[in-house]
């Protein structure tokens, strides 16, 4: 038998199902230590932060809520970690990464009516993450993203 | 969906007795608190302290939940843990709401 060049993994790896409780379970189950790297607090609460709407991202847009395969990768670098997330759901709209700019707040007077109620996904994900790239190889996404203590903070 | 309701003060408390206001019970949190305030008190202050972790699923309920108690009654915040505060300081919704560090408690008034 041929020997395996590449070097196994170290990260954190899963495959998980495109649902809702099993992104919470996910979550849930983060480690404090990959790869015999331990995760500072505030890197730790940003990457769960983060994940949680990547994940739901792909479950309610990515797979229309009908399932599927959600493969994670979390691998510690030099100050930080790096994610890549795979799905073979829909492609992001335009295959372009949302803007995620904060929905405008209405002005007081004006009452509650035109307070957002969503679009805050992607803004807290351009707010806590850098380097992040969306590809579609193969009828696959593929999200890569760091998430560096000084920004996570 | 555990939301547990106290008068107390003037205010009606309603706190959510779980650990996660996620994607998976957005939609649950938002019928239980409509349900909640059918209570015609005028302060309603939904008492955050046992919720660990809130996603924009979440965020977005609350919001909901405060347009559902207007415009005359406003719904007020309490007792927000370290990563539910970071989310509502990074999406600006910590501006929108009135947010009590403490938690009101039974015969302690208001809770200020």
């Amino acid at each position: 038998m041929a020997t395996d060049p590449v070097p196994e993994f170290q990260g954190l790896r899963r495959v998980i199902t495109a649902d809702p409780f099993e992104v919470r379970r996910t979550l849930q189950e983060l480690p404090g230590t990959i790869a015999g790297v331990a995760l500072h607090e505030d890197l730790r609460v940003a990457l769960e932060i983060v994940l949680a709407e990547v994940l739901n991202n792909i479950v309610e847009h990515g797979y229309n809520g009908q399932g599927g395969d959600i493969e994670l990768s979390v691998l510690p670098i030099d100050c930080g970690v790096m994610c890549l997330v795979t799905d073979k759901g829909r492609p992001l709209p335009d295959g372009r990464l949302p803007e995620g700019r904060l929905p405008d707040l209405p002005d007081t007077t004006a009452g509650l009516d035109g307070l957002p109620e969503g679009g805050f996904g992607w803004h807290m994900i351009r707010a806590l993450a850098s380097d992040i790239r969306f590809d579609r190889v193969r009828g696959a996404n593929q999200l890569r993203f760091c998430l560096r203590p000084e920004a996570a903070a | 969906m555990q939301i547990s309701c106290e008068e107390t003060g003037g205010a009606m408390v309603a706190r959510v007795c779980e650990d996660r206001v996620d994607a998976a019970v957005a939609l649950r949190f938002k019928e239980r608190m409509r349900e909640i305030l059918q209570n015609p008190s005028e302060r309603i202050v939904l008492d955050l302290s046992q919720v660990g972790f809130l996603d924009s699923s979440g965020l977005g309920a609350v919001v909901a939940v405060m347009k559902l108690a207007g415009p005359e009654r406003r719904l007020e915040l309490a007792g927000l843990t370290p990563t539910v505060q970071k989310v509502f300081r990074l999406t600006r919704m910590d501006q929108v709401f009135t947010i009590h560090p403490g938690v009101p408690q039974a015969g302690r008034g208001d809770g200020h």
